[in-house]
């Protein structure tokens, strides 16, 4: 066990040199840090975008990472999802993703969370989190993290991407009436465009998640952001983004007046 | 007769029309859409209930769910 974390209150003399790039932001300083130390933050889906976001999350010292995926590195991976190695291959993700940030930051927890959430699980683990990433890549998963989110009012911070689309949404579930994914979207299905039908090019998973990482770091450390309660669709060949606000849908079956299980 | 912008291309119509038949006009595939009205999102529940004036720009996104 590490030194630092033995200490609560006050960083390290250690970590005020490792984190100094962060003490100097106004906005973060030892506050910031001391709150990022002591949040847990769940990871759902270790793919193109859990990767970057995991990294930039571990770095940034997050002090507890739940990573969640029930999938193995395959070689068709390692074109975008740069947290892995080619000895990596054929190994659990998470396995390899904890090794990896383990190696990046050993005075963080990461706990490797390797089979298929149910809906059980799933709600244990969001109640626990601070914010929630939804990093996945199907859209059943995409609602039954929006609804285990809104059920515990646990932040989400979703990104998506294919080809050489992105999409970026933080829903703050801590607020009243925000709105949530099943209000933008509330009729998707599975036959939306994927990664494995579709193509990807790496640095748009990688721009998406890791403004993923971004935003979970400003929930945590309470540094506002125009993104919450905001949809945005980020098209990497004109580097153009569009944003919209997402308005609570007052019919919504998952956070609306009309609550039922979907 | 009212002209509409629909995703950019601009359409002139002979009779007010609202959210859903604008969309059933363009033949637009309706699973995980959100629509977007003067730059504003339309709940799926206001789609029947928004008439759409001379000159209204709206816009689709598709959800996308690779990561």
């Amino acid at each position: 066990m590490s030194q630092y974390q033995h200490s609560d209150q006050a960083l390290s003399d250690d970590e005020c040199l490792r984190y100094s790039r962060h003490l100097l932001l106004k906005d973060l300083g030892e506050a910031g840090q001391l709150k990022l130390k002591h949040a847990q933050v769940l990871v759902i889906g270790m793919g193109g975008l859990g990767a970057p976001a995991s990294l930039y999350l571990a770095a940034a010292g997050i002090g507890r990472l739940v990573l969640a995926d029930f999938d193995e590195v395959d070689s068709s991976n390692l074109q975008r999802q740069v947290l892995y190695r080619e000895d990596d291959i054929g190994q659990p993700k998470v396995q390899a993703a904890k090794q990896h940030l383990q190696g990046l930051n050993a005075n963080i927890q990461v706990r490797a969370v390797n089979r298929k959430m149910d809906e059980m699980l799933l709600a244990m683990e969001v109640a626990q989190a601070e914010v929630v990433l939804d990093c996945s890549d199907n859209i059943a998963t995409r609602y039954a993290v929006n609804q285990a989110c809104v059920k515990a009012k646990v932040p989400l911070v979703s990104g998506a991407a294919v080809a050489f689309d992105g999409q970026l949404m933080v829903f703050d579930f801590r607020k009243a009436e925000q709105g949530c994914y099943h209000c933008l979207f509330p009729n998707a299905s599975e036959q939306q465009l994927n990664c494995s039908n579709a193509g990807i090019l790496g640095p748009v998973v990688g721009t998406i998640g890791s403004l993923q990482a971004l935003e979970t770091i400003k929930l945590i450390a309470n540094i506002p952001s125009a993104q919450v309660g905001r949809f945005s669709s980020f098209d990497a060949h004109s580097l153009e983004w569009f944003h919209l606000k997402v308005n609570a849908d007052l019919t919504c079956p998952v956070c609306g007046t009309n609550k039922e299980t979907v | 007769m009212i002209n509409i912008e629909f995703n950019g291309q601009i359409q002139s119509h002979g009779t007010p029309l609202n959210i859903e038949q604008l969309l059933a006009f363009h033949q637009q595939a309706l699973e995980g859409i959100a629509v977007v009205l003067n730059g504003n999102i339309v709940t799926r529940s206001e789609w029947a209930n928004t008439l759409l004036n001379d000159h209204a720009k709206v816009r689709v996104f598709r959800a996308i769910a690779g990561g």
